[in-house]
């Protein structure tokens, strides 16, 4: 089974999250209207457009799981209704405007999925005036936590595995942010408030904030949990927080901090984080008043090679390798009148090198015409 | 801008971000989406330039390191420093 289509099993058998888009679909779409449902992946949201009568639904999404959306719709009976476009969003582009703009690609934090992006993009150039947003604003909150599984994670790779010296990763492994469930009593204060992401008006520019929160027992801190509530309409609420009384199926995000510390009722941590959402990038710094002072940054977690470095230098001078020659070829042979059959023949002369049989150059050809080609 | 000095102190803003790759350092601001490069001998200056002390301070860490004329050192140091400030990398305290 495609792990894809297992991923899309998840989000459908999240009770919590199909209750509450079932219910705000039915609160926002009205009959007749035109929706644009952004990353559509089973075409699920649209879907629901259709049974709260929308007359026209612009599926979007850029990967292979629309064609596996497309067969779900015409087993529906709204294949009549429903037009979907395979590419990104932000390449598409409409015949006409639409009436509401629905997604979920809202990730673990409320940022981390491409809304900001997406959105920003699409109400600009796809929404009518007046149009409406589902979800309508993102709500991001922030606690201080004790996770010890998620600070083993961390602190794995001072373990030697196999007897090697693995501590340059642990450098890595501290400033990335992790998937995580956690339960109440790992909150060491109550959750605070860190921004509000009004979707009317967001765009996907970086922006920061801040929250103190007030420690409420004797813990250790090992670091922040953040996680997120969307108002998908005026009524309906989805959130994964552990505070939920009906949470999503879906892990929060827990930001270790270098290490543990010692923390008693009355504390205070502040936390403030800057983000780029476009780079899904997340700066985190966590003061303990009086006791420590972290900073932390998915920046210096990215893995970056030297190679790779040396590539984006300024007097860097690019050659194009014999692939990347190739590459142009295909697309010089792109001129629409040459067939696919005739540009993999051709290949397959000009790169005897490259390409050992016809079925090779197929296979280059067509990763080219699918990116490029249309 | 206030006339750089040796008695000069800069923080790292919080929406600026550093790390070394291979010796040399990358440095991201969040607030653009803009990356600067620093070589190897810039990465040192950087180093004593955020540790926390003054630039007088900074300008004798490297001056241990590098055998130079310490004219040199210094217009080079204050220099870094200038662009990085124009550039909001840093911020004079």
């Amino acid at each position: 089974m495609s792990l894809i289509l297992d991923e899309h099993r998840e989000y459908l058998s999240d009770r919590a999250r199909i209750a509450a888009y079932t219910a705000a679909i039915a609160e926002v779409v009205n009959v007749g209207d035109v929706v644009l449902d952004l990353g559509a992946g089973t075409g699920i949201l649209g879907l629901l457009a259709c049974r709260a009568g929308a007359r026209r639904v612009y599926a979007v999404d850029a990967g292979n799981m629309i064609e596996v959306a497309r067969e779900v719709c015409c087993a529906n009976g709204y294949d009549d209704r429903v037009t979907f476009v395979k590419k990104l969003s932000l390449d598409t582009e409409l015949p006409e405007r639409v009436d509401v703009i629905v997604a979920d690609q809202i990730g673990r934090f409320g940022f981390d999925a491409g809304i900001l992006e997406y959105f920003a993009d699409a109400r600009i150039r796809f929404l009518k005036p007046g149009g409406r947003l589902i979800p309508k604003r993102i709500r991001m909150w922030v606690a201080p936590v004790e996770a010890p599984a998620q600070r083993d994670q961390v602190e794995f790779w001072l373990s030697r595995p196999a007897g090697f010296d693995f501590a340059p990763v642990r450098r890595y492994a501290a400033n990335t942010g992790y998937p995580c469930r956690y339960t109440p009593d790992q909150l060491l204060s109550i959750p605070q408030l860190g921004t509000v992401l009004n979707l009317a008006v967001a765009t996907d520019a970086s922006f920061e904030f801040a929250a103190s929160c007030s420690v409420l027992s004797d813990g250790e801190l090992h670091g922040v949990g953040g996680w997120f509530d969307a108002n998908l309409s005026d009524s309906v609420q989805m959130s994964n927080s552990p505070l939920s009384s009906q949470p999503i199926n879906r892990r929060a995000v827990f930001f270790p901090v270098d290490h543990p510390v010692a923390v008693v009722a009355g504390d205070t941590v502040d936390v403030r984080m800057c983000v780029a959402p476009t780079d899904t990038l997340v700066t985190w710094k966590v003061t303990v008043r009086g006791k420590a002072e972290f900073t932390h940054s998915t920046w210096k977690g990215m893995l970056l090679s030297r190679e790779k470095l040396a590539k984006t230098q300024p007097d860097f001078v690019p050659k194009l390798t014999r692939r990347g020659i190739a590459r142009g070829s295909v697309l010089d042979l792109c001129d629409g009148r040459t067939t696919l059959a005739s540009i993999e023949e051709e290949m397959l002369h000009r790169y005897p090198d490259l390409f050992e049989s016809r079925q090779q150059a197929a296979v280059f050809v067509t990763e080219v015409v699918s990116a490029y080609g249309e | 801008m206030a006339e750089l000095t040796l008695n000069s102190r800069v923080v790292v803003p919080d929406s600026v971000v550093a790390r070394e790759v291979a010796g040399e350092t990358v440095i991201l601001d969040l607030d653009s989406g803009t990356y600067f490069g620093l070589n190897p001998t810039g990465t040192d200056m950087w180093r004593a330039i955020t540790a926390g002390g003054s630039l007088g301070d900074a300008l004798a860490i490297v001056e241990r390191a590098y055998e130079v004329d310490p004219a040199v050192l210094r217009d080079d140091l204050l220099g870094l420093t200038e662009q990085m400030l124009r550039k909001r990398l840093l911020s004079l305290v």
